[in-house]
């Protein structure tokens, strides 16, 4: 059973947020409006969190692309009272909309702050319905929820190469976030595997993981040169 | 006495609406009537017209064109047959209504159950090949239940990721 | 019924509902079939997919593009793997194109206004009727005899679209096909220096050491993925030690920020700190001596035919930019000014960059001199890591044009956007000017004027000026897809198909050096009744008399395009896009001149052109020194002789002292210091002790200059670093803030000479004390739902500057102050 993870190498990052809407367009993923998102309630599953440090000159930003972290020990699945949200064998945290009750207490437990409310039910223009992608619904007003890894683009891989009688190979599968990376900084694949790219990169002397401590086992590992220091306050 | 009149109020209300809101499957009337038996004892499979089931996730609906292939000059003196070659003058397609539906968040495949899993049409289908003239609901009515009970017996994955999207 | 007798409280109210509901369910009725269902039984979507290759065009970037096309609809956009210039990936903007071609704002139908000039109501018309109309006002103006008269506005005069422009113009009579993109300054120091006007590429993947003068690079410069992919490979897969990238600017953007050192500077003194650099590498001999022997002129004094003496370019700079000298200037440290000549001068190969930041002040040219020369100082050009002199797309040439009288007589007039006449400006005015001419009616009045791509009254300073110049013309004609500030004032709108719907020609901008060409076809039927500007003018040659059509031997643009690439067929170079492995092999083969042919006829190539998403021509050829220096020295010229002969030509026309001109031109060097890379001090509009503040209006990739507002998703990703969203700002230095008493987030008034905007304060310690930044793109008071009313256009309060030599508007080149609102 592979284990699905993601490598993001900070080194390369530029900060343009293709990632953010490759997402968004990937997953229909609704905008609020100007108002509501001065509420905090825009959706994004895949964020940039900028990190400005330090005092004029020397100043430095840092870009950190935040996805579900597809925690193997993951915080918010123990809260969840009615098994919406699980971990599965191939190790992606899952949310099932359906079985949502909005009680949001995995968006609460989350260290990440990956998991997003809809307080409304998500609204297009009648126009903008036309290029939802059909293999991702859409959510009802009042369910959590997050980055999925791009699962549907999982089902639909597997079942070509099962049509294709061959297994899944490495590239197969790759969330929307890694294919549209335009500075190469996304990384996808099997953890488990140990000739894939991503277990190569997670063996790096750069990597390290977001709130490792937390004792969370994310499966998003990051890459940077020097020492990570953890976000500090802005100056 | 103002309780039960109010009582009898929301229940009405409850039992009313409620219908109104759940109403199953109200009848599907198809533009045309259609005979499956006479299709398939004439020799013509599944995949004649719901051409894609084995390459895609929808298996579809027959296009005009697929009906015109036969039904171009008449085979049969039937007005139904009739109706296809008016819809052909007209220019439109015909609007076959949907039988069988799925609920949005469910991804289902027919490539996957029928040509990766084996599984025949007739599981979910039911006897739709016989009928000789359109069914008004699906003679089969599939609940999640269901599904899971046909993967359990199978051994495929019952991760509820693999179908909810 | 009174209130005592029917009260109920909540509580026996929900036991009521309580037992109503379970009364329901016992009722029998279905619970278990409330199966929630998706779709109506009309609603069957077959779900046919498609991926078809195209090119985005929303900047001009030209990365290739696979669209996801289910049941007829894009659903999602994707990088083209094949194409060169982004290999699979692509930009925020690029994903958000789904929003503008399913934007609801779009205009759907030609539309005639209706009630005269000044009213804002437009009646839809058909195709028929509205080229007609357009074809019989254009033809009142040939029979005037005043076919000069119509100026078409072209926002991307580059591609085939400007060529079908230009040849319009020159069929129908007009010299006015006037540009109005955004000028790149160094196009000024490559003319000036090496007599090529053509912007040159720049090697940076083989690069070590990348000096970047102000260059966006990661934010949205000439191809925004193949710089970040670029970035991407410098900073971590190319094998041996790490290239550094040195930005140069007055704001910490995402560039420099992710650039290894930030070198904040004062605004329009970059050509100062260039000299300064070029002071230490020609003090310490650390130039390319065999270069500058070779391959330059001017550089030591030198002697003219008629025995003058004249000073070099290294007595100029080693008497006047000391490293002290330029510290003053600048504000950059000697230490680190020093520092970074050093390391130019030793990482080889390095290359220096100058961007919109350097070049758009007043003194833009002579900043676009001074960056240009260290890259010759360091003999970088055309080679490997350095400066590239890239080649044309090779298109099929048009058959010539047969034009009539008529035609000849109009093409006679001088361009509006020249500077023949009146103004002392060496080469096109901005496009304010422009807008002042139209007013004036100078050097003739405009009856009619066409926006392609170009939206001046929101992208010009002093707009209300533009504005009142469309109002002022007759005929104005916009082909946008939006409503934008421009299109506001037409007369009659064409829309435009957006870029998903036609075939387009997507050339990459100059940047590898290899001419590489995407082509984008129709990904979806149009959705509404729009029309391929390229077809309209095809349509309009035909309704214009026997000249025009025979002009136009094309019956749509596609077939334009056709005739066209056919140029790259017969190239006999290059190859349609392939998969890497087997493009290197063909690669090796050509470079070391052989030529396979891939196809055996035009049409097969087409096929597979269309399949794979376009053409390159595969590698550069570095080391043409026969090509790259078309000077009268045939060297690279840090002694500019073709400015001197234009400046004196033109002094001489105008019957003036050159040093008259150089004062009208605001040049206060004289003598051969004006003819060699030297620094101008930057003129800017408003009193230092009234105004204390440089305004900064920069540029945001995800805005694209303005296109981007009415995108929600970009609106929602505008301010990262200082976590704005669906707004402008303005960046202040936390110390500037607190002296005047400006908290984050508070509401301040930003003023000018020129007006005056409110607007929100982010304390952003990126930004210099002395600068205040305001992104440009945002404040619309149309353009859509979205864009409208949100933010503020820094334009606003930008005066219409210009650096008078090159016509490069002098966007930074305004003083601000700045007071709690």
């Amino acid at each position: 059973m592979p284990r699905w993870a993601m490598v993001i190498d900070l080194d390369k990052c530029t900060g343009c947020q293709a990632c953010v809407i490759a997402c968004k367009a990937e997953n229909n993923i609704p905008f609020v409006s100007p108002e509501q998102a001065a509420m905090g309630r825009t959706i994004s599953w895949m964020e940039v969190i900028p990190i400005v440090e330090g005092e004029y000159p020397r100043v430095r930003v840092r870009y950190i692309p935040r996805p579900c972290m597809q925690c193997d020990n993951p915080p918010c699945t123990k809260v969840c009272p009615v098994y919406a949200t699980f971990k599965n064998e191939e190790g992606l945290v899952a949310q099932i909309y359906p079985r949502c009750i909005g009680c949001r207490y995995c968006t609460a437990a989350c260290p990440y702050t990956v998991k997003y409310f809809n307080w409304y039910a998500p609204q297009w223009p009648e126009e903008m319905r036309a290029c939802l992608n059909p293999d991702v619904s859409t959510r009802p007003k009042g369910v959590v929820e997050k980055c999925t890894f791009c699962h549907h683009r999982l089902q639909k891989a597997k079942e070509k190469a099962r049509a294709e009688q061959r297994e899944l190979r490495e590239g197969d599968y790759v969330p929307a976030c890694v294919q549209s990376c335009p500075a190469g900084a996304m990384f996808f694949g099997d953890l488990d595997d140990p000739m894939s790219t991503v277990a190569q990169l997670a063996r790096s002397a750069r990597a390290f993981r977001l709130l490792d401590d937390l004792g969370t086992e994310p499966k998003v590992i990051y890459l940077i040169e020097g020492e990570w220091y953890g976000p500090r306050k802005r100056a | 006495m103002n309780r039960i009149l109010l009582f009898t109020v929301i229940l009405v209300l409850a039992v009313g609406g409620g219908y109104l809101v759940a109403r199953p499957f109200s009848e599907v009337v198809q533009p045309i009537a259609f005979n499956h038996k006479v299709h398939i004892d004439n020799g013509l499979d599944c995949s004649a017209c719901h051409e894609r089931y084995s390459q895609a996730a929808v298996a579809g609906r027959p296009k005009l064109t697929t009906c015109l292939f036969c039904h171009e000059t008449p085979l049969t003196e039937s007005p139904e047959e009739e109706k296809v070659r008016q819809y052909a003058e007209r220019g439109e397609e015909i609007p076959w209504r949907r039988l069988t539906r799925l609920p949005a968040h469910v991804y289902f495949s027919h490539r996957r159950h029928v040509v990766l899993g084996g599984i025949a049409c007739q599981t979910c289908h039911g006897h739709i090949g016989q009928s000789t003239s359109p069914p008004s609901r699906p003679e089969i009515q599939l609940k999640m239940n269901d599904c899971l009970a046909c993967h359990r017996q199978h051994g495929v994955t019952t991760d509820c990721n693999a179908c909810h999207r | 019924m009174d209130g005592t007798t029917f009260k109920i409280e909540r509580r026996e109210f929900l036991k009521l509902l309580a037992g109503a509901t379970s009364g329901m369910m016992l009722s029998g009725y279905a619970f278990n079939k409330l199966t929630p269902v998706g779709q109506a039984y009309t609603d069957w979507p077959e779900r046919i997919e498609r991926w078809v290759p195209s090119v985005c065009l929303q900047c001009s970037g030209g990365c290739g593009l696979m669209a996801r096309v289910v049941d007829g609809n894009v659903v999602k956009l994707e990088g083209n793997p094949l194409h060169p210039v982004n290999r699979g990936r692509l930009c925020p903007l690029g994903h958000a194109g789904l929003q503008l071609v399913y934007n609801p704002d779009r205009i759907k139908t030609p539309m005639k206004r209706v009630g005269g000039k000044g009213s804002t109501q437009w009646v839809s018309i058909g195709w028929d009727e509205a080229i007609n109309l357009l074809a019989e006002r254009l033809g009142e103006l040939r029979e005037r005899g005043q076919p000069h008269s119509l100026i078409v506005l072209d926002g991307r005069p580059t591609g085939l679209m400007g060529a079908l422009w230009e040849r319009f113009c020159q069929a129908y009579g007009t010299p006015n096909h006037l540009p109005t993109d955004e000028p790149d300054g160094m196009r000024i120091a490559h003319r000036f220096m090496q007599g090529l006007d053509q912007l040159f590429g720049y090697d940076l993947e083989n690069a070590n050491y990348i000096l970047s003068f102000g260059c966006q690079l990661l934010d949205g410069w000439r191809s925004p993925v193949q710089l970040a992919r670029t970035y991407g490979y410098l900073r971590q897969e190319r094998p041996g030690p790490r290239a550094k990238l040195i930005q140069i600017e007055r704001r910490l953007s995402p560039t420099a920020a992710r650039s290894d050192e930030w070198i904040p500077i004062r605004p329009g003194t970059e050509g100062a700190l260039a000299l300064g650099i070029a002071y230490v590498l020609i003090r310490e001999e650390l130039y390319d001596r065999r270069f500058i022997e070779q391959y330059t002129f001017g550089f030591d004094d030198w002697t003219d035919a008629r025995g003058q003496h004249h000073k070099g370019f290294r007595r100029l700079v080693l008497e006047r930019y000391r490293p002290e000298n330029v510290s003053a200037i600048t504000g950059v440290p000697v230490d680190t000014l020093i520092r970074i000549a050093k390391q130019f001068a030793t990482t080889r190969p390095a290359v220096a960059i100058g961007g919109a930041e350097a070049t758009l002040h007043s003194n833009g040219a002579f900043n676009a001199l001074a960056i240009h020369a260290l890259n010759a100082l360091v003999g970088n050009l055309d080679l490997p890591g350095g400066v590239l002199i890239g080649e044309e797309i090779p298109f099929k040439r048009w058959p010539p044009i047969n034009s009539d009288a008529v035609a000849r007589e109009g093409r006679r007039r001088p361009r509006l956007d020249r500077a023949e006449g009146d103004a002392p400006w060496l080469d096109t005015l901005p496009l304010e000017a422009l807008g002042e001419r139209i007013l004036n009616g100078t050097p003739y009045e405009v009856q009619a004027v066409f926006l392609y791509a170009s939206n001046p009254v929101f992208s010009t300073p002093t707009s209300a000026r533009f504005a009142e110049a469309l109002e002022r013309v007759p005929l104005v004609v916009s082909f946008a897809s939006f409503m934008d500030e421009s299109t506001a004032y037409a007369d009659l709108i064409l829309p435009d198909h957006t870029y998903l719907e036609k075939w387009q020609d997507g050339p990459a901008p100059p940047l590898s050096g290899v001419p590489t060409l995407g082509v984008a076809q129709p990904v979806i039927e149009p959705l509404y009744e729009t029309r391929h500007t390229g077809d309209v003018i095809l349509a309009l040659a035909r309704r214009m008399g026997e000249t025009l059509a025979a002009a136009f031997p094309w019956t749509d643009f596609k077939e334009v395009l056709m005739f066209s690439v056919r140029g790259c067929y017969e190239a006999r170079y290059g190859r349609v896009f392939s998969e890497s492995f087997e493009g290197a092999f063909i690669r090796q083969l050509q470079e070391r001149g052989w030529w396979i042919p891939q196809f055996s006829s035009f049409e097969a190539f087409w096929e597979e052109l269309v399949k794979r998403g376009g053409w390159s021509g595969l590698f550069h050829e570095y080391g043409k020194w026969g090509h790259i220096f078309r000077t009268p020295s045939k060297r690279f010229e840090f002694y500019s002789q073709r400015l001197k002969a234009e400046l004196e030509a033109r002094a001489e026309r105008r019957g003036q002292p050159l040093d008259a001109l150089l004062e009208e031109l605001n040049i206060t060097a004289r003598g051969d210091e004006v003819f060699l890379p030297h620094y101008e001090p930057a003129r800017f509009a408003g009193d230092e002790s009234q105004y204390p503040f440089h305004l900064n209006p920069f540029h945001v990739l995800v805005l694209n200059s303005g296109s981007g507002a009415n995108l929600p998703w970009m609106q929602e990703i505008v301010g990262l670093h200082v976590h704005v969203k669906w707004d402008s700002w303005l960046e202040i230095h936390p110390e500037t803030a607190r002296k005047l008493g400006i908290a984050d987030g508070d509401w301040v008034w930003v003023e000018s000479p020129y007006g005056k905007v409110r607007i929100r304060a982010k304390l952003y310690p990126g930004s210099m004390p002395e600068v205040v930044n305001i992104p440009l793109g945002l404040g619309h008071t149309a353009s859509g739902r979205w864009a409208s009313g949100r933010g503020v256009n820094p334009y606003a309060l930008i005066g219409p500057a210009a650096d008078r030599l090159g016509g490069l508007p002098a966007r930074y080149a305004t003083r601000v102050k700045i007071s709690k609102a």
